[in-house]
């Protein structure tokens, strides 16, 4: 368990998990560019729901500015936040992956712009830039790994 | 950090954020008074004996406990020996050693062995000896000052060896009252799990703590702090015993004490903070217990007054009650953390990688333009240019889409806001809008582009299909015209007799039993789970607003050019004045051995498509062969991997789409199938298909090759569907030979579309029927119209092909050949240039120049002016 988040004690070098928690760290822009040119672009208003809980689009969302909500329903009507993703960060991997519901929405906080990439925008960067494409796959796979091994870390510990 | 929620911050604030309840020269003073206190109380303990032992185990160190667990900050602040060890960097004389690794390992177990020790050492000596106890108080002081001359921040003393701090924390959990920490300005990180940076998660970020060993000192502690009190009490004093037993005594407590903690640690299915919390609190009341008559004697002895025989029991029933309150809370906030911590670990999103920022801002830089997409209310951005098909697909929103080219009329959308900032309509659109009779704000979302913020709908409104009369010469005498076949050359021409003559009986004849569907996205069937929902073109009430009947899933028998009559499976005849004979095309049969068995497959029509999907399901086919490697295999090919199949395109030639493509672009294109997970094997024909009881197993090649399969579906071609014509007596060549006016060899009687043969040509594709179907329906109706030929245009509707081809493939004599290729790139033009037009062109990966191009192809325009342009690849010259 990290409790670096707890105790970020100043000039103290940054957790090494969150470090971890870094798409593609060494992609040059001109890579994030191919990249990026595969995605749409879209704006939203603060209040605005971006993904519903139960939409079924598998997309990779990039937070290009303005910050996020992600709610879980926690009784019928009633949400409960349970993280804040801002700008320069990615969600959606698991949803890209396996295409299964959404199983929380995500609500705009501020005015922003994301970009998406769908999975049928994935395959044509597959077929594209394969090598592109292969890494990409490889650090989200590699993301949600870390995820795994941090929720089994969890689970450890918390559930008897 | 970005990802925390911010309610955790409210939860567990670091001291920061904490309220230091006094300014911080108030601290200071009280840190002054109690140096100089502890001073004095040494020097009492000296001269007064009697009343300074009184005063520190009477009254300073029983106090300590329930300052610890109600306000630990307060006692942190003003400890003496607290103030002592950060002395030195106040006055800015420490050293500011960082702990060795060893001494951060142990530190906390030497602090707890000198508490013992020391605390045990009370009954034989510190108890009765104010000499010892001052040497104590004084020397404590001197180490906790030396600890801060040497060591960084607290670790030398308060946050390491103090023989306090094991209680400290066991106790102060979870303070009542939390005081900010006003020692450390600025913290400087000196210790893992930091009580003074963060107090109200210290001892649960311990308890949970990845380091076993961490864990297991804090625990051990918590496991013999209550045998340890309780030895202290009842385990009688020097000399009454010797100090080897009362050793051996206080050790059997504390190993009674950590057997009840292991046993219950082990068989009590308990969360982790829950135990230490109870032997904590089970501690301090034993502590108060045994020693409040002590304490009250003590307070007697100091005051000189008398205390009441209750009062020992005031005390124990008070902390007894604050212990109950102080336990729901720990157990309380233990739920908070364990919640807070998964969130924040699951809800932690990853950041962009370092290149992202400045690709960011380079897209940023680009002109934009914005599209809302109604009901909803998203807005997608796009370069301006762009289609509104292009940026709802981007944006993942669901909508169908036929041809790309605004002929099929699948991705109608209404616009809402700023039509004036989309492209104008052309030609195809126009005429797609005219049949599909949507209101004047429908668009085809693959025609529009965008050029300003526009709003749109992508479901128009069906109910305002309006009847258009071209007002046009028409012949009143026909009072019966008969449509033979409901695809699009079928329907086009009985619309077309409507719009010209406005009387007429119109029968339409389909051998399907679906009214008017995008033949063109029928490989969307194989693979789409939302089957022909989506696919129809046309309104359901269109039909009935046109006046036309409609016959579904209806064989035609014969015709009798003769009699004007056609003859229905059903043995119902129909009566004509003019016949249009559209009934399309058939797909070649391959006539090999073993064609035909379970799990082979033509496509043509819906039906076959949706017959493929449920068979696949169903054998739970893997692997599939698609012979053929035209638009339709390739295309069918991509409907299969959607699937989820392995797919294999067998092709005749050396390339695959031979008709529409040359050499170069033909490898090419198959680079990026390949790329996409669709096989594409040239010079390579099927011959036999081998099949066993569940269905077909594999596909023998010319060349003796064996390929395994569990599908097979034949692309081999289109033909004609010819018979009834030929048994009607029509001129039929390779199909229906049609004139200019689309008129058979039988007078009164029209071909149209994939049937028909028009100037010695069979086109086969969507632009050529409809307008084809145009030309013999205003002639039927008694109009005037001549088809003088199409210029054929495709787009592969693979995802991400990018692949048009218009005009005329084959180089000849006399053409310019213009022609680039970017190496390692997906991207390829290919233009013939002859007498000052565009006579084919050939490009991948052009984006919307391709469509620039195309329309210069088929519309012949005169490109002299752009040709210097063209020349150097800068197709964008022809917007102008």
């Amino acid at each position: 368990m990290d409790f670096r988040d707890f105790f970020d004690y100043p000039g103290a070098e940054p957790a090494a998990d969150a470090n971890d928690l870094v798409l593609l760290p060494r992609l040059p822009p001109e890579g994030w560019q191919k990249l990026l040119a595969r995605t749409g672009v879209q704006r939203f208003r603060a209040g605005e729901t971006l993904v519903r809980a139960g939409d079924t689009q598998p997309a990779l969302f990039i937070v290009v500015s303005g910050s996020l909500e992600v709610l879980a329903e926690i009784d019928r009507g009633k949400a409960r936040r349970i993280a804040v993703i801002e700008a320069g960060s990615v969600f959606g991997e698991q949803a890209f992956f396996d295409g299964l519901p959404r199983s929380a929405s995500v609500r705009a906080l501020s005015d922003g712009e994301v970009r998406s990439l769908t999975r049928e925008a994935f395959e044509v960067l597959a077929a594209r830039e394969p090598e592109l494409a292969r890494a990409l796959l490889l650090d989200l796979g590699r993301i949600l790994s870390l995820r795994l091994r941090q929720t089994s870390a969890l689970v450890a510990r918390f559930v008897e | 950090m970005s990802s925390v929620p911010a309610a955790a911050d409210a939860d567990f604030p670091n001291y920061t954020r904490l309220p230091t309840y006094l300014p911080q020269g108030a601290w200071r003073g009280l840190r002054a008074a109690a140096v100089a206190a502890a001073l004095g109380l040494a020097a009492v303990l000296v001269l007064e004996p009697q009343l300074g032992l009184d005063l520190v185990w009477g009254l300073v160190i029983p106090l300590a406990p329930i300052v610890f667990l109600v306000a630990p900050g307060v006692w942190r602040n003003v400890c003496p020996l607290a103030a002592l060890n950060q002395l030195p960097r106040a006055a800015g004389f420490t050293r500011g050693v960082v702990q060795t690794p060893r001494l951060r390992e142990y530190a906390y177990v030497i602090g707890m062995a000198a508490l013992l020790v020391l605390v045990a050492a009370r009954k034989p000596l510190f108890n009765q000896s104010g000499v010892a106890t001052a040497v104590l108080i004084l020397s404590l002081m001197a180490l906790a000052f030396l600890g801060g001359v040497v060591f960084k921040g607290k670790s030398g003393w308060c946050s390491s060896i103090c023989p306090l701090l094991p209680v400290q924390r066991l106790y102060g959990q979870t303070p009542f009252l939390t005081v900010a920490n006003t020692h450390c300005q600025p913290c400087v990180g000196c210790t893992k799990n930091c009580y003074d940076f963060n107090p109200k998660v210290a001892y649960l970020a311990d308890q949970y703590d990845n380091d076993r060993h961490y864990v297991a000192y804090r625990r051990f502690f918590a496991a013999i702090f209550p045998g340890f009190v309780l030895a202290y009490f009842l385990v009688p004093d020097p000399p009454a015993i010797s100090l080897a037993e009362m050793s051996l005594q206080f050790l059997l407590y504390m190993g009674a004490s950590l057997a009840a903690f292991t046993a219950l640690d082990t068989f009590v299915k308990a969360s982790l903070v829950k135990l230490p919390a109870l032997a904590g609190i089970a501690a301090l009341n034993l502590f108060y217990w045994y020693g409040a008559p002590a304490m009250t004697e003590a307070a007697a002895r100091i005051s000189g007054e008398t205390v009441s025989d209750w009062s020992a029991w005031i005390v124990r029933g008070g902390v007894g009650a604050i212990s109950l309150i102080w336990l729901a809370r720990t157990f309380a906030t233990e739920r908070r953390f364990i919640r807070r911590t998964v969130e924040s670990t699951t809800g932690q999103s990853a950041r962009l990688g370092a290149g992202a920022a400045a690709a960011l801002e380079s897209e940023a830089r680009r002109a934009a333009v914005e599209v809302t997409f109604q009901p909803e209310g998203r807005r997608g951005v796009a370069n301006p240019e762009s289609t509104l098909l292009e940026v709802a697909e981007r944006c993942g929103l669901v909508i169908e889409a036929g041809c790309r080219m605004g002929i099929c009329g699948a991705d109608p959308v209404a616009v809402t806001e700023g039509m004036e900032n989309l492209s104008p309509v052309g030609d195809d659109e126009q005429a797609t809008l005219d049949r599909l009779g949507f209101a004047a704000n429908t668009r085809m979302a693959c025609c529009a582009r965008v050029r300003g913020p526009v709003a749109v709908m992508l479901a128009p409104d069906r109910t305002v299909a309006r009847l258009v009369h071209v007002g046009a010469r028409y012949d009143a005498s026909i009072k019966r015209v008969v449509v033979v076949g409901n695809g699009i050359a079928g329907v086009t021409a009985a619309d077309h007799v409507r719009r010209t003559h406005p009387s007429c009986e119109i029968h339409l004849v389909g051998r399907e039993r679906y009214p008017l569907y995008n033949r063109m996205g029928i490989t969307r069937l194989i693979y789409g789970r939302s089957a022909m929902q989506g696919l129809y073109l046309l309104p359901d009430a269109w039909y009935g607003q046109h006046s036309i009947t409609s016959w579904l899933n209806t064989r035609v028998d014969s015709i009798d050019p003769a009699a004007r009559t056609v003859t229905l499976g059903t043995g119902e005849i129909l009566e004509y004045d003019r016949l249009i004979l559209a009934a399309g095309g058939r797909s070649v049969v391959p006539q090999f051995e073993g064609f035909g068995a379970r799990g082979s497959y033509i496509l043509r029509d819906a039906e076959h498509a949706m017959h493929l999907r449920e068979y696949a399901q169903r054998r739970r086919a893997r692997r599939a062969i698609v012979a053929g490697g035209g638009l339709l295999g390739l295309e069918a090919a991509d409907g299969l991997r959607q699937l989820g199949l392995e797919v294999l395109v067998l092709e005749r030639g050396p390339w695959p789409l031979q008709r529409q493509v040359d050499e170069r672009a033909g490898r090419m294109l198959q680079g990026y199938l390949g790329g996409l997970g669709i096989g594409v094997l040239t010079e390579a024909e099927a011959i036999a298909v081998e099949a066993g009881p569940a269905g077909v197993s594999a596909v023998r090649l010319k060349d003796g090759r064996t390929l395994p399969c569990d599908a097979f579906l034949a692309c081999a071609g289109v033909r004609p569907d010819t018979a009834l014509a030929v048994a009607a007596g029509l001129k039929v060549n390779q199909g229906v030979v049609v004139d200019d006016r689309m008129q058979t060899s039988a007078p009164g009687l029209y071909a149209a579309g994939d049937i028909a043969e028009h100037d010695g040509r069979l086109y086969g594709i969507w632009p050529a029927s409809v307008a084809q179907g145009e030309t013999a329906g205003v002639n039927a109706a008694g109009g005037e119209r001549t088809y003088s030929g199409t210029v054929p245009a495709t787009i592969l509707k693979i995802n991400g092909a990018e692949l048009v081809s218009v005009g005329r493939i084959a180089e000849q004599d006399g053409d310019e050949v213009i022609c680039f290729e970017a190496p390692g790139e997906y991207r390829y033009a290919r233009l013939l240039v002859r007498e000052g037009r565009i006579a084919g062109a050939i490009m991948i990966g052009h984006g919307r120049e391709a469509t620039l191009v195309g329309d210069a192809v088929r519309q012949g325009r005169r490109i002299e002016a752009e040709l210097g342009e063209l020349r150097r690849g800068v197709f964008a010259a022809l917007a102008a």
